[in-house]
């Protein structure tokens, strides 16, 4: 029993995944901090005084926010690392860079007195890459167990990540958080307390109380339910697609941005080098069968 | 014959590194996730996990003006200033030097947004939304003034 347990987590955290599984996850990874680190406007945090930073525990060291222009040299560095990345020049260092970069800045960001969760999916699934193999054929679909752990690992720490959110949720409110008022007054309140994109949708949402009752169970759910991509690969597109949708609805119904948690959980989630080998194939079909000599079938259907 | 000889097998695996390395993180995952404490980038994942009501406490600023009395609003403020709710909300149990400190530091943001503001307050109060979705202040605590 316990050799199967212990068997059943070793595979779903070192399991077999391809070479070019590896390499694309990372290289979307790191485009996606670059992106990240080109759009967000860190230098408008420096303008703080003093009295308003509260350096997060591994920035304790800062008396003061640092310069604007250590901060806009940081965010360069980033960028031009993860780019590096990206095109798989100098992948581990260039990808540690990046990620070093970005963690400081996010660090900075969220020393305002307040617990950010914006950036930290991204942060934390990137991070399983940092020691990831440098594979010799970044092309090769072969799977392999010494190139699959930091694509399973990181599947499984989205999982968790998603899992603990459901599980703070109902030991804090318990089953109420779902089927009670909760929602309704999330959406009544949003107006107040937050910039919603739609706020006529939000007025809705919040004043028939079905709809909100459905939203908020669809996210507990999707939560609780997140953990089972690890062991069922089918279930990761629909998975992928729900969070997607709720990271976006949270957008625009709360003016809540989690877009990072947008891009992340589809690159992690799906397989970009088999899509787009399958993709590539489906391209070539229609030339191969208009070569083929009348009479024969074309190669490579299905 | 299986090509794939017990030698290979063995190479095809995760280093030992990559175990520690995995367990490093899992373990700085799972502490905080389970019991639910926040040491950034650690962290609980609490988020929105409290139910929301009818009543809330709120924490902002009130700025006295040229034009009367201002209930001040996060967006009016620059960028970096806006999540100043939350640490207004450490203020209760903080010592004077502290919150003069960042009550200081707030005035000159509201007055870029407010030019005639003599002074501000830092108040928490306890909200309600009624069932038009209109916003009551049913009490207002002031935790600390400032002007100059």
């Amino acid at each position: 029993m316990m050799s199967r347990l212990r068997a059943t987590i070793d595979d779903a955290l070192f399991g077999p995944e391809s070479a070019a599984r590896l390499a694309t996850t990372q290289r979307l990874l790191a485009a996606a901090i670059a992106i990240r680190l080109v759009l967000t406007p860190f230098a408008r945090f420096t303008d703080v005084p003093d009295d308003l930073v509260f350096p997060v525990p591994f920035l304790w060291w800062l008396e003061s926010r640092p310069s604007r222009e250590l901060v806009i040299g940081l965010q360069v560095v980033g960028v031009v690392a993860a780019l590096l990345a990206t095109a798989r020049r100098w992948p581990r260092a260039a990808f540690a860079v990046g990620w070093l970069c970005y963690l400081v800045l996010a660090g900075l960001r969220a020393s305002r007195g307040k617990v950010l969760h914006n950036d930290l999916l991204l942060l934390w699934t990137a991070a399983v890459f940092l020691f990831a193999p440098v594979p010799h054929d970044e092309r090769d679909r072969t799977p392999s167990r010494r190139y699959g752990w930091p694509v399973r690992t990181s599947i499984a720490m989205m999982a968790l990540i998603y899992w603990f959110a459901a599980y703070h949720k109902l030991r804090r409110s318990g089953p109420a958080w779902a089927w009670g008022e909760n929602m309704e007054y999330v959406m009544r309140w949003a107006p107040f307390a937050g910039e919603p994109r739609l706020p006529d949708l939000t007025h809705w949402v919040g004043n028939h109380r079905p709809v909100a009752v459905l939203a908020a169970a669809s996210i507990l759910a999707l939560e609780l339910l997140f953990p089972l991509v690890v062991w069922w690969r089918r279930a990761r597109p629909l998975v992928a697609a729900t969070a997607v949708v709720l990271h976006l609805g949270t957008w625009l119904l709360l003016g809540l941005d989690y877009s990072m948690w947008i891009v992340t959980v589809p690159i992690v989630l799906i397989d970009w080098s088999a899509a787009g080998t399958r993709l590539d194939r489906r391209r070539r079909e229609p030339e191969r069968a208009s070569a083929a000599p009348a009479g024969e079938p074309a190669l490579n259907r299905g | 014959m299986n090509s794939v000889s017990q030698p290979d097998l063995r190479r095809d695996a995760a280093p030992r590194w990559a175990r520690v390395w995995v367990g490093v993180l899992f373990t700085l995952l799972v502490v905080p996730g389970l019991i639910g404490f926040d040491w950034w980038p650690l962290t609980g994942w609490r988020m929105y996990s409290v139910s929301n009501r009818a009543t809330r406490i709120d924490w902002g600023i009130e700025a006295r003006t040229a034009d009367g009395t201002v209930d001040v609003t996060w967006p009016d403020l620059p960028l970096g200033y806006r999540l100043a709710a939350w640490p207004i909300a450490t203020l209760p149990e903080a010592p004077v030097s502290q919150r003069e400190g960042m009550c200081m530091a707030l005035l000159d943001a509201v007055r870029d947004a407010f030019p005639t503001t003599a002074s501000i307050a830092l108040v928490r109060d306890r909200r309600a939304i009624d069932d038009e979705d209109r916003l009551t202040v049913l009490e207002r605590e002031r935790i600390h003034e400032c002007s100059g």
